[in-house]
This record gives structure tokens, sequence and C-alpha cells, in this order.
């Protein structure tokens, strides 16, 4: 297992290196200069000497290759360098964004968690009922729905109509803990439910190919309660394929925080990747995404640790 | 006497509020609860209050996008005036279209290269260190260096400061320069009013400053979130006090809060988590019209949207195909569709915002018949491709859509592609490689110098074409010795766009706020934009 998870971390660089040179190469080939981005439209007409300068202070003159070489070697210090946009210390900006994305993402995912998990076991075990079928419309009400339309109705009934919740902004967990909640309840809750659809379907055909199981009707035979069998039983069993997909619901988890942190004006780092989108903010943007591409592979690798855990037959050599 | 060659003086004590106030310029809302909106230019409005000004409370003002720098010097995407302004007061103000004190107590620009400015004597940074000439020096030429990257920087070109005493400077410029003062009524990236205290710069370095920028305004910074929420206090040594004689701001707390989405701005107005908003669609207009809490105010005229031609292809290098579009669109249609029929079809570069409108320009009518008639005068046959850039943003991509419908109806294929500013830049205006583009921006107040050669000189023309005769006649508007001569020579360059149809003037849209009816004071700025809130407060 140690030799699996060290080989496992020997191949992340390699991974990182080559999304973020992919990414480097359609930035570039993107239409808009870095530069005009900065300097605005109506500096088009600037003096030509000014834009050579400026490119050159900010390496643009070098070619692409050489301009990802000179980003590689500053990430192997440490450095991820500075925004074209307004100059700030790109790790310094992630950092400051990081609570929120991890706050939306990690309450999201719980909310997810405890939706689809508890919800798909009982959709299985009342199979074919009413029950099932309201939770399994549920689930594809879920996995169809886009988030921003989900998060409008969230909005139009918790704020506009009953007025108990904000629509946006972002306060610390630590500077004001209930109005942080009553901050994050819309976010969570609209990035949480439609997480929660696919987590449910996954979780109802995973527990209902385990119920099946001859040892889930042994436990039966041998007087064991429902509730003894469904959770000690078919429950945990049923957990490895629902723990994929929730370790591979994370990039879901990713690209939603895009929208949903644009939808609720939370200042996290998705927001921070429209930013630099628009603004052909190369190295924010190169920032961002590494952070992106190092979370989901370390969460790849939790999950594939997991599988062990829970799964005892399993053993990576 | 002639505007821009007389010497004006102002007292000291009437500040941006104060006079906006003392010419009823302030937008009363509170217990006018039927009237629910008004109409207003800058620094005007229709029912002026008669509340006695409550003090305390806090205003909460939303911003639509990120500010990218809070140095009040550099050039900003996301800029909103009335946010550095509250804690860097501009130089000059500006109301009812007239420049007006502020930090300045007189000035005087006895011929067009030279311009002396009187400081207060009362006034002093947030750190503590004085507001004087040296601080103005130290401004204007930190804002000369195009490594700042101020957009108007081109007025600074050739300017020799003179610091004769404490409180005065003199600017000497290479040559005629009319739209300096008018420059000092507004910030970066619009104007280059700001001051900052050199201590304070010089001290932390640019990049530091820009994270807790020093400066002199009615509020001080509190905290600073250029993508979150930022907080101001008023700053206890304001000297500028209400014509009342009351001590300004009336507020506690001014926060600005960053709301992308426009549907969630207006949730939140509706449920009152902001009391004002000042940049929504005609659309949403009904929607806040219909809250008894709410009330609307409408700066007409405030932005003019135009479709701009690359001058040096077939076939917008002809001028009767310029023509044939120019009778192609029904404006009045596009007013009626895109601001909720709160502006009005577009006539021309200028509107009634400037001195130097004149309403007996000439203007083209909606005219298919006619256009068809030119486009087949031009040799253009039906069907003719062509392409149009537009913003991704706000109401541009519908617009888009709108000249494409319309242009069908004569017999032309538009494409219409929604770009990013920075590609806006580089393929339409660098490369030339649209046809067309859908532009946009503040109409012109005070002298139209600037917006006039922005539109028309060989500078900014899309794909680089030379407008000879047009250079010549903004060169002639420089040397004009008064107002009168530079506005006859303005007239002409209207006239020579109206001959010429370099381009097609679509709308004049109004700027739009939103604001709980508590909410009293508030005035629109010179960039009639947004509000400044220095006088404002809310009712208990």
């Amino acid at each position: 297992m140690t030799a699996y998870i060290v080989r496992r971390m020997l191949q992340m660089p390699v991974v990182i290196l080559m999304v973020t040179f992919a990414l480097f190469i359609i930035m570039h080939l993107l239409p808009g200069d870095p530069i005009y981005a900065m300097i605005g439209e109506s500096e088009a007409s600037l003096d030509p000497e000014v834009i050579a300068e400026l490119r050159a202070e900010l390496g643009l003159d070098d070619p692409v290759l050489v301009q990802y070489l000179d980003w590689a070697s500053d990430l192997v210090r440490g450095d991820l360098g500075r925004s074209f946009r307004d100059r700030s210390v790109v790790t310094g900006a992630i950092t400051d964004r990081m609570p929120v994305t991890l706050q939306l993402g990690l309450l999201s995912l719980m909310v997810a968690i405890c939706v689809g998990v508890p919800a798909g076991t009982i959709a299985a075990v009342k199979r074919n009922s009413p029950v099932d079928a309201i939770v399994t419309l549920f689930a594809m009400f879920g996995v169809a729905v886009p988030n921003f339309w989900f998060s409008m109705m969230l909005i139009w009934v918790f704020v506009v109509e009953l007025r108990w919740l904000p629509a946006s902004g972002f306060v610390g967990v630590w500077s004001d803990p209930l109005e942080a909640a009553r901050h994050m309840a819309l976010p969570v809750t609209a990035l949480g439910l439609t997480l929660s659809g696919s987590i449910m379907r996954y979780t109802r055909s995973s527990v209902l190919e385990v119920l099946n199981q001859d040892y889930v009707r042994t436990a039966r035979a041998k007087g064991l309660s429902q509730r003894t069998v469904i959770i000690r039983h078919a429950l945990r069993n049923s957990l490895l394929p629902v723990a994929t997909i929730i370790g591979l619901q994370l990039g879901s988890l990713l690209a939603g925080s895009i929208i949903i942190e644009s939808m609720f004006a939370l200042p996290g780092i998705g927001r921070l990747a429209i930013q630099s989108i628009n603004g052909r903010d190369y190295p924010m943007l190169q920032g961002v995404v590494l952070l992106f591409t190092v979370t989901v592979l370390l969460v790849n690798l939790v999950t594939d640790i997991s599988y062990a855990i829970l799964d005892p037959r399993i053993r990576y050599s | 006497m002639a505007r821009g060659t007389s010497r004006r003086r102002v007292l000291g004590g009437l500040g941006v509020a104060s006079l906006a106030v003392m010419s009823g310029g302030a937008i009363a809302c509170g217990g006018d609860d039927d009237a629910g909106d008004d109409d207003a230019n800058p620094g005007t409005s229709a029912s002026p209050t008669a509340a006695k000004p409550v003090r305390g409370g806090e205003l909460i003002v939303r911003r639509p996008s990120a500010t990218t720098f809070a140095d009040p010097h550099r050039s900003s995407s996301g800029y909103d005036p009335t946010f550095n302004h509250l804690y860097a007061a501009p130089l000059l103000a500006s109301v009812n279209g007239k420049i007006s004190a502020s930090l300045v107590e007189s000035w005087e620009q006895a011929d067009l290269t030279t311009a002396k400015l009187t400081l207060r004597k009362d006034l002093k940074f947030t750190d503590g260190t004085p507001v004087n000439a040296a601080a103005v020096k130290y401004a204007l030429e930190r804002q000369a260096d195009p490594k700042v990257g101020s957009p108007r920087r081109s007025l600074l070109a050739g300017v020799t400061i003179e610091t004769p005493d404490d409180f005065t400077a003199v600017l000497k410029f290479s040559k005629p320069n009319p739209a300096f003062l008018e420059s000092l009524t507004m910030n970066a990236p619009a104007g280059l009013g700001a001051l900052i205290s050199p201590t304070a710069h010089q001290k932390l370095g640019d990049d530091k400053f820009n994270e807790a920028p020093v400066s002199v305004g009615p509020f001080k910074i509190s905290k600073l979130a250029l993508d979150g929420e930022s907080v101001f206090v008023p700053n206890p040594d304001w000297p500028v006090t209400a014509p009342n004689g009351d001590k300004l701001p009336y507020l506690d707390k001014v926060i600005f809060k960053v709301i992308p989405q426009t549907a969630v701005a207006v949730a939140e107005l509706q449920s009152g988590g902001i009391d004002l908003d000042y940049v929504f669609l005609g659309e949403n207009v009904g929607q806040i019209k219909s809250q008894p809490n709410l009330a609307v105010s409408v700066n007409k005229g405030a932005i003019t949207q135009r479709i701009g031609m690359n001058l040096g292809k077939a076939p917008t290098n002809i001028v009767a195909f310029r023509k044939a579009l120019n009778h192609a669109f029904d404006r009045e249609e596009f007013a009626l569709i895109f601001t909720d029929g709160l502006g009005s079809g577009g006539r021309g570069p200028l509107t009634n915002l400037t001195w130097a409108y004149d309403s007996t320009v000439p203007y083209y009518s909606y005219d298919v018949a006619k256009a068809k008639s030119l486009l087949a005068q031009a040799g253009v046959a039906e069907g003719t491709k062509l392409n149009i850039c537009t913003y991704t943003s706000g109401v541009y991509p519908r617009i888009g859509e709108m000249i494409q419908a319309q242009a069908k109806k004569v017999g032309l294929d538009v494409q219409v592609d929604n770009l990013e500013v920075p590609v806006i830049t580089e393929k339409y205006r660098k490369n030339g490689e649209y046809l067309l583009g859908l532009e946009g921006g503040g109409a012109p107040q005070g002298d139209p110098y600037q917006y006039l050669e922005t539109n028309f000189g060989s500078a900014n023309q899309p794909g680089g074409t030379k407008m000879p005769e047009v250079d010549a006649l903004l060169a002639k508007a420089l040397a004009a010795p008064n107002d009168e001569e530079r506005k006859k020579v303005y007239g002409e360059i209207v006239k020579l766009d109206y001959d010429n149809s370099f381009k097609v003037w679509l709308l004049e849209s109004p700027t739009i706020a939103g604001y709980t009816k508590k909410t009293q004071g508030l005035v629109w700025l010179r960039s009639g934009s947004a509000m400044d809130v220095t006088g404002a407060w809310k009712q208990a």
C-alpha cells in the first residue's frame, strides 16, 4: 500500500506539468492580448513603446515555451508570480480566497452526502414504492437542473418572498458563525442538492445490488432486524462505488463553485478563475488551475485508498 | 464671460455635497410614496427633500464587479466612481454640469495653456499629513507617468507644475488643454482629480499603497476588499459642511458590496439587503417601482450606444453604404426595448448633457426604402455579409441580435460576435478585423473635446484609419479662444460625422438608480454613471 501511495505521489508532478502546460498553450492560443486586458479598450492607441515595455516587463515577448519554463522553474521555488491584472502576488490572492471555496465545497459535499446516501438507501429499500418514485424524481431533478436556475429559484423563495436569508456575500465562520451560516445556506443548498442527485442514484442502485446478495439473505434468515441488515451489512458493502462517485464529484463541485460563487457573490477561487480568464491573467489562472489539479489528484488518491479501508479484500501492490 | 477662459472662483466651505444640495440637487425619495421615480441629470433631481437629515445609519451600495485597483490614480476595470470618491475626493466637483469647488478653494484658467489651483487650507490626508501644493504636484506628475497607467495622462503631456506657495499650484501646458479642468472633477480612469498622500505612497510603494490607499475625502477606509465588502467610516477631519452647517457625512458607515449578477442585486434590493444599485437594466425598472419601499432615479442620456465602423475596408469605406446603415435601424424601437422607454434613439455624438450640444443638428430617420436605395447606390448586393463585434456583458449581446434582425430587413446578413474586452481591443480596434463594432460609453458632459477625439480622431479609429479632416478640426478646437468658438468647431465635427456617417448613433440610454425610499440626499455624480453619497442619510 505504501509503495502504491508513493508511486501515485511521484506521478502527480508529471500530471501537473502536463495539465498546466496544456492550459498555458490554450491560454496563449485564445484571442485577446493580456496587455489590452490590463490597459483597457480606451488605451488601444497607447504608445507602442509603452506597450513593448509592458510586454517585456511581464515576459510576454519571450517564446511561449520559454514563458512556460520560467513559470515552472518559479513554481519549483514556490513562486507562482504576480497577477497581470492587479500585480498582486498569486499565492496571496489564492490563499485569501481559499477559505470561501473550502467552506462552500466542504459544506456542499456534506449536504450532498447527507441527503444522497440516506435517500438513495431508502429508495432502494422501498423499491417501486411511492417513496422510491419521489426520491428518483428528486435525483433526476438534481442531475438535470442547472445550478444557476436552481440558485435563482432559491433566491426568489428565500430572499424575495420569505426574506429569511441574504442572497449575496460571505462572512467568515470565525468572525460571526450565525451570519456565516445564513450567508452560506443558499449557496450550499444550491450546490449540495444538485450534487446529491448523482450520489442518490448510485447509492440506490448499489444498495439494490447488495440487497440481492446471499449474505444479506443469510443475515435476514438469522433473524436480524431490517435496520441491522441495512446499516451493518448492506450499506457498508454498497458504499464502495458510492465512494468512487463522491470522489469523482469533486470535479463537478469545483465547476459548480465557479457558477455558485458568481451567483451568490462569494469571493472565492471560482470567481477568481472567471476574472482571470476574462482578464487574460495568465499567472493567476495558472495558479488556480494548479490548485484545482492538485486537489483533484489528491482526492482521487484518497478515494483509491478509501477502497482498501471500505473493502478489506482490495489490496494495492 | 465665456466658459473655459473666464476667471472662476468659488469660496471655500462649499463642497461637493453642499453645492449639490444648494442647487436642489439631492435626490429625495423618502416621504414621496407615490413618486416612485425621478428623472434627473447629474447633480439634479425632480424632487428636492424638505426633511431634516438624520445622523447615523449605514448605506449598502451594490457594485457589479470587483475593482482592480483601490489606488485612485491607477486605471481600474470595474471602476465605480462612488467607490474611490469616498476616500479620495477629486480636486474639483461638478454640479449641474458646471465645475465647482471641492479640495480646491479657487481655480483659474486664464488661457488654455495655464491653470492655477488654490487649495483649501483646512485639509489633511487621513495619515495626518497636509494636503498642499506639493501633493498636487506629486499626484499630477505621478499620473503623467505611463507606468501608472492613467488613461487621461495625455492631458498632462508637456505639463510643468510650479508651487509658488504651500497652497498654490500653477500648471503650464505646452499646448492648449481645454479638457484639463474637467478632468479634475473625476478620478482615474475617467479623470485626474485624485490626490494621494506622498508620504504614505513613498513609504508603502505602489503595491502596498494599493492595499491601503491614503488620501482625503468625506470617508476613510475601515475595511478594503476589492472583490467583496468594503467598509467606509466618516473621516472626522473632513471640513466640508452641508449648507445648513451640518458636518458631513451623516452616515456612520457606507458598505460597498460586490454582486456580479444583476438579478441577484435586484433581489437584494427588494429584500432590503442593499440600499442602492445603479447599474440595472430598463426591464428591471417596473420590478423596482412595484415595490412600495423602493424608488427609481433616471439619469437621462448618460450613455451612448453606437455602431462604429472600420472606415478603411469595403464596404464600410463607402459613404453611401454607411448612410444606408444609418437609415436601416429603427432607433425608437431600440430605445423602447432596451431602455423600457426611458432612453431615446441616438441622434448624434453629443447629448444635452454638454454645453456644446446643438439641438438643430440633423439626424437620420428610419427609412428602409431609402436604406435599400443607398445600398444599391453603393453597389452592395442583397445578402452581403457583414460582421459586428460587441461585449459579452449587459445588454450588448441583445442589442447585437436586434441589429442583426433589423439589418436583415434591408438585405444585409450581419454576423454578431460577443467578445471580451481584450479581444475587441485586439481584433476590432487594433487589427481592424471587424467591419462594425457595437460601442458604448458615458456621454460627454462639460467640454466634449476628449470624447470627440476618442470617437473620431485618427488615434482611435478601428484598423488605424486616418481622419485628417477631424484631426484638423480638433486642432482648431484647441486653438479656439473661448467656448463659443470651440462650440462652433465641435459643431463642424458633428456635421462632418452626419455628412459622412462615420458611426450609427443608435441609443441614448439612461443610467438608472434603484434605492430604498429611506435613503435621501443622493446626488448624481459628474460621470453620470453613479451617485455621490457624501450628503446621503437614512430616514429613521
